[in-house]
C-alpha cells in the first residue's frame, strides 16, 4: 500500500555530499522530512529518497548541513506523466479523442425497440425516425415528451411509450393496445338465416321458432329460426293472443356443396440473365449514406438490384456504421412451358386451402378435382362436400323480407 | 547547554528514587531489538555516524553504535528511528 501511495505522490532520489552527511539526516529528521532508502556512498556521501514534494526544502537543509544536494533520479507517476509534456502531438490526440467520446456520446447512434409483438419494429423506427429519432440525431435537441405523444397519436395500435436516452443509445420501451372484446348487441331481435344452401343434419334452437327439420334441403336467404314467436290462445280458444318478438338463437348444421375454380397459364415468362452488371459500393454512416459512385443512372431496361449489406456489430450492439454493395444484373423475359403436373398440383392445393378457409370451422366430407385446358390456360375446378354451420343473425330491420305473422 | 545537562541528570535521578520510567520523565533513550533484524530507537539526539556495518546514533549522554551487516536506517523523524538489517549487537558508549 505504501508503495502505491509513494507511486502516486511521486519520489525524488537525491544525494547529499559534503563533510557531515548525517548532520543532513538529522536535519531533515527534525524538520519532519520523511525519508527513506538511506544508502551510505563509497565516497561519503549519503543517498536517500523522500517525498516528491518535500524536494525543494531540501536545499536549504543541504545549505545548513553543508552539503550538495542532488537529485539522481525521479520516480513515481508524476514524473511519468511529466514525459509526456512535451509530446504535443499525443496531447494534442489525446484531447481530441476525448473531445470525439464526449461528442459521440451526444449523438443517438442505435435505436433498440422492445416490447412489441403485434406492431412489427420496423414500423415504429420509421415513425421514429420521421420524428428525428433515427441514429446520427443530436440526443440533447430530442424532445423526448413530444415525440412520445406523436408516436402514440400515429401509431394506435401502441397504448404506452417511452424514449429512454443512454448516451450514444436510445432505449424505446412500448406497450401495445390491447383490443376491447367485440361487443354483441343481445337487445336487438332478429331471425336466423341460412348463408348457404345445403341439406340439414342438425338444428339446435335456443330461442325463437322453426318450422325446418333434419333432413330438409334450403336454399340460401331461407329462414331457419324465426324470431317472431306465436303465442297461442288457450285451449278450446278461437284466437291466438298474439306475436312476440325475441331473438332468434341457434346452430344449424347442413351438408352443403362447394365449387372451387383456379387457373394458370401453361406459358410463363422467366428471367434470363444476360450476363451485364454493374457493381457500385456505399457506405452508411449514422443513417446518411455514402456512395462511391458517381452516375446513379442504370443502363438496363430490365434489371435486378441485389444489395448487400455488411453492418458492424460490437458486444451485442449495432455499430452504425455499414457497408454495402449494390449488384444489378441484366435479364429478358422469355416464355417456356411450365411443367403441368406440378401446376395442377399447386392449383389443387391452393383450391384446398382456399376451401377450408371459406368454411372455417365446418369439415370437408368429400373432394372431387377436375382439371381442363383450354386455350392455353390449366383449370382446375374443386366439387366439395362440406358439412358447416349455415346459421346467420339477421335483425329485423335488415331482414323486412319475411314480415312478422 | 551545562544547564540543560544539568537539568537531565536531576531528571534522571529523580526517576530513579520515584521509579518512574526514564524515557519518558528524562527523555532517555529508549532502544527496542525486535529479533536481530529490527531496531527501533525512541529520544535519540539524531546520527553521528552511518554506515552499512555500523551506525552510530546519539542518545545525549550515551552514544548507541549498532552493529551488523546490510544495516539500513529506514525511517527516522526528530524523535524516533527505524533500522534494519542482520544486527549482530548493540554497544552503549
Amino acid at each position: 500500500m505504501k508503495r502505491i501511495v509513494n507511486y502516486l505522490r511521486g519520489s525524488v532520489e537525491i544525494e547529499a555530499a559534503g563533510p557531515f552527511p548525517e548532520r543532513f539526516l538529522n536535519l531533515c529528521a527534525r524538520r519532519g522530512i520523511v525519508f527513506w532508502g538511506v544508502e551510505w556512498q563509497p565516497d561519503g556521501a549519503v543517498r536517500l529518497t523522500v517525498a516528491r514534494r518535500e524536494r525543494p526544502r531540501l536545499e536549504e537543509l543541504g545549505a545548513r548541513a553543508g552539503c550538495t544536494v542532488e537529485e539522481v533520479v525521479r520516480e513515481g507517476l508524476p514524473s511519468f506523466l511529466a514525459r509526456f509534456r512535451t509530446r504535443y502531438a499525443l496531447l494534442i490526440g489525446l484531447a481530441l479523442s476525448l473531445l470525439a467520446v464526449l461528442l459521440m456520446t451526444q449523438f443517438v447512434l442505435v435505436v433498440d425497440v422492445s416490447g412489441n409483438e403485434r406492431v412489427s419494429s420496423a414500423a415504429i423506427l420509421s415513425t421514429l425516425r420521421r420524428l428525428g429519432v433515427r441514429p446520427g440525431a443530436f440526443g440533447p435537441a430530442i424532445d423526448v415528451d413530444l415525440i412520445e405523444q406523436q408516436v402514440l397519436l400515429e401509431q394506435s395500435e401502441l397504448s404506452w411509450i417511452a424514449i429512454n436516452l443512454y448516451g450514444a443509445r436510445a432505449e424505446v420501451l412500448v406497450r401495445e393496445r390491447v383490443a376491447p372484446p367485440e361487443v354483441v348487441d343481445e337487445s336487438a331481435y332478429g331471425d336466423v338465416v341460412a348463408d348457404r344452401g345445403g341439406v340439414i343434419t342438425r338444428l339446435e334452437v335456443l330461442d325463437g321458432e322453426t318450422e325446418w327439420k333434419v333432413g330438409a334441403a334450403v336454399a340460401e336467404g331461407d329462414l331457419l329460426i324465426s324470431g317472431n314467436v306465436l303465442l297461442e290462445g288457450p285451449m278450446y280458444s278461437e284466437q291466438d293472443v298474439g306475436w312476440r318478438q325475441v331473438r332468434a338463437r341457434g346452430r344449424v348444421w347442413a351438408r352443403t356443396w362447394r365449387t372451387l375454380e383456379a387457373q394458370i397459364p401453361l406459358e410463363a415468362q422467366v428471367k434470363t440473365y444476360t450476363g451485364a452488371r454493374r457493381q457500385r459500393c456505399f457506405l452508411e454512416f449514422m443513417g446518411r449514406r455514402v456512395n462511391f459512385y458517381g452516375k446513379s443512372g442504370i443502363p438496363f431496361p430490365l434489371y435486378d438490384k441485389i444489395s448487400e449489406i455488411w453492418s458492424g456489430e460490437g458486444g451485442g450492439w449495432l455499430i452504425p456504421v455499414s457497408v454495402g454493395r449494390e449488384t444489378i444484373r441484366e435479364y429478358t423475359l422469355t416464355c417456356a412451358p411450365i411443367d403441368q403436373a406440378a401446376a395442377e398440383d399447386m392449383l389443387r392445393q391452393r383450391l384446398e386451402e382456399a376451401l377450408r378457409k371459406e368454411i372455417g370451422q365446418g369439415s370437408v366430407v368429400s373432394m372431387d378435382f377436375s382439371a381442363v385446358i383450354q386455350d392455353g390456360v390449366l383449370k382446375v375446378t374443386l366439387n366439395a362436400q362440406c358439412s358447416e354451420e349455415i346459421g346467420c343473425f339477421v335483425p329485423f330491420e335488415k331482414n323486412e323480407s319475411h314480415p312478422a305473422g | 547547554m551545562g544547564t540543560r545537562r544539568k537539568k537531565e541528570g536531576i531528571l534522571e535521578k529523580t526517576a530513579q528514587v520515584f521509579d518512574l520510567p526514564g524515557d519518558l520523565v528524562a527523555g532517555l533513550p529508549r532502544v527496542e531489538l525486535i529479533g536481530a533484524g529490527e531496531l527501533r530507537m525512541e529520544n535519540h539526539r539524531g546520527i553521528l555516524a552511518y554506515g552499512k556495518e555500523e551506525i552510530h546514533i546519539s542518545g545525549g549522554k550515551l552514544i548507541v553504535k549498532v552493529r551488523g551487516e546490510d544495516l539500513e536506517l529506514r525511517s527516522m523523524n526528530a524523535g524516533e528511528l527505524l533500522i534494519t538489517g542482520r544486527i549482530f549487537g548493540v554497544d552503549l558508549n
